[in-house]
This record gives structure tokens, sequence and C-alpha cells, in this order.
């Protein structure tokens, strides 16, 4: 594998990153990033390590098959999923981080139900544990996302020249470890930001911050209803 | 600081969903073949399956015509770019497949954003490269 394709994919993804992520998925971003406020730099981190291992699994898939469409024909249903649940997790996060529903903590006389209703609510609101972003940052990699298409796309065609199936294999997985860690300084730049502002304005940005949150899950719901 | 980083983040958010250009379409593929003059050269675009859907393996035609088919090689890429919004590199290469007429498959990607409004831009040389804007269904 030409060292050349995989720099093209790392400035593919910086380009993009900075292009195209903040604007499609600084929501995202926002969401998980406005109601932590214990972890420093892990959970962005964590979160984007998540995201390039599904990038990576789906490199993998297109350079083991040498389809592009292989691979999202076989995945739809799944982002469509995907799609639904970060909308609703984004709108209910919107919700508890903007105060808008009053979170009281659970208490002896409480119901099983209100009590699993407050947990996760709570859960939502933040701070989560550092394990929790990981198994997010896997989760919402399958979002749809047209630049991630585009990449998969080029190690498709690149891996159609491959000397054999695991060679195209490796060859996607490495391009899209390129094009994921070229997409991440814009996303861990916009999770910083966001931190800043969320530490130093969380008053008076976090019901304009909620309203954004709870929009963007009604249109990503939405888009695929 | 706050005001600074808040506008750094507003800029970049911006950058990311702006429209960038006030592009519109120029070229109906679902109808049929468009067609441009360009340098004296009179090239038409075909794409198919018609009508012309995101995600799905298409089929590029090139055909020129008013001019000498010995200025181009035996391929041509065609680049396809979403205007105002960064989709990475996707390009088509197209085979010669006759005297003046150029083929290839290639995918149009679909964006999260809902748009679908698409430059496909052959790319001649430095001073030769038409361009088709054109709307993709879903």
């Amino acid at each position: 594998m030409a060292e050349s394709t995989l720099i093209v994919m790392l400035l593919t993804g910086l380009a993009g990153g900075f292009g195209h992520c903040i604007g499609m998925c600084g929501p995202v971003v926002a969401a998980y990033s406005l109601g932590e406020r214990n972890l420093r730099y892990l959970h962005h981190i964590l979160y984007n390590l998540g995201r390039i291992t599904t990038y990576m699994f789906m490199g993998a898939v297109v350079g083991l098959t040498g389809s592009f469409l292989v691979l999202t024909s076989s995945i739809e249903k799944i982002q469509t999923a995907i799609m639904v649940l970060a909308g609703i997790s984004i709108i209910v996060m919107g919700i508890v981080i903007g105060g808008w529903i009053p979170l009281r903590r659970p208490s002896k006389n409480s119901s099983w139900l209100s009590s699993i209703i407050q947990k996760t609510m709570e859960f939502f609101k933040g701070p989560r544990t550092a394990g929790t972003y990981y198994p997010m940052g896997i989760v919402l990699g399958f979002l749809p996302c047209g630049l991630t298409y585009t990449a998969l796309l080029a190690a498709a065609r690149a891996s159609m020249e491959a000397e054999n199936h695991l060679a195209g294999m490796l060859q996607g997985v490495f391009m899209l470890l390129f094009f994921g860690l070229g997409t991440a300084p814009a996303l861990l730049l916009a999770g910083k930001v966001i931190d800043v502002i969320g530490a130093k304005a969380r008053e008076r940005l976090y019901k304009l911050a909620s309203l954004i949150m709870i929009l963007t899950g009604v249109y990503f719901v939405v888009k695929v209803l | 600081m706050l005001l600074y980083s808040f506008s750094i983040f507003l800029v970049l958010f911006l950058f990311g969903c702006s429209s960038g250009t006030e592009a519109t379409a120029d070229c109906d593929p679902h109808a049929g073949p468009c067609t441009k003059e360009v340098d004296g050269y009179t090239v038409t675009l075909d794409i198919s399956p018609k009508p012309v859907r995101h995600m799905k393996e298409l089929t590029f035609g090139v055909v020129f015509s008013g001019g000498s088919p010995a200025l181009f090689s035996d391929s041509l890429l065609l680049d396809l770019s979403m205007p105002g919004m960064e989709m990475g590199k996707n390009q088509v290469v197209l085979k010669k497949a006759g005297d003046n007429r150029y083929t290839g498959k290639g995918i149009i990607v679909k964006c999260l954003s809902g748009r679908t409004l698409w430059r496909a831009t052959l790319l001649i040389s430095e001073t030769l490269e038409p361009t088709f804007t054109f709307n993709v269904r879903d």
C-alpha cells in the first residue's frame, strides 16, 4: 500500500473534519459534552477512538469484499435504527440539560418506574463514567455520513487492485484509520470549545444549547422516518 | 475568552453547514443528457440509470463533438463534488469507449444534511474543466 494513499486519506479527513464534520457532527459532540464536567479530555479521546474503530471495521468490510454497496446495503437498517436512537438521545439530553424537566433524586418512596426514569434522565444529564464514551463512539460511528462514504468508496476502489482479499482488507482498515485520525482534530477542538463554553456560561447558554440539541434530535428522527 | 471560544466554534460550525456558494442546477440528468459548449468543443454528459439516485451504481458517459478527439487521452477523470460542502475526493475514471466517447462507473454518496445538489467536473486539462451541476434524487 502506498504511503501517499494514507497521507491523502489523512488530509481528506483533516479537510473534511473542519469543512464537514463540525457542521454535521457538532451537535452530537455538543450533546455528550455539555453534561460532562469531570473528564477533561478523556471523553473526547475515547469517543473519537470509538468512532475510528467503527470506521476501521467498515474499511475492513469494503476492503475484503471490494464493494462499497455491499456494506452500505447491509448496514442500512442498523444505520436507520442508530440515527433514530441518537436523535431521541439528543432530544432527551437537550431536555434534561436545559432543565425543562426538573430532576429529583429517587427516594425510598419512589416507584420502580419513576426510579428508572430518574436514573435514565441522570445518565443523559451526565456526568457519565469514562467507560461510556468508547462504546458511544463505536455506535455513533455508524451514523450515515457522506464524507465517510467517500472514504469507504476510495477504500473499495483501492482494494480492487490489492493482491488478495487479506491485503485488500488491511488496506481498507489502514485507509479508514488514517481518514478517521484526520477527522479527529476538528471534533476534539469542537468538544473542547463546548467544554469551555459550558464551564463558563452554564446558565446562560445551556437553555439555548439545549434547544439546538432538541431541534437537531428531531431532525435526526424526522430524516429517517 | 468565552466570547473568543464561542466565536471560533460558531465560525467552524457555520463553515461546516454553510451553503458556501449560490450554486444552482444547470442540468437535468433525469430527463436526458446535458450538453455544454466549452472552448470550441461540445461536451455531453449522460448519467444512467434514470432517475439518477444517491448510493446506486451509476454509469457516466461523456461524448465530445466539434473538435479533434486527439486532444484527449485514453482515460479522463470526472470529479464529483457538492457545492458548499466538503465531501472528500470522489473521482470516476472514464475510459475511452469510442472515438469521442468515454464511460465509467461511480457512486454519488448521500449527505445527511439532505442536500442533493452535486457538481460533476470533467478534468480534461488545467484550462478545460467543463462542469455540470444537477440535483440527485433520494
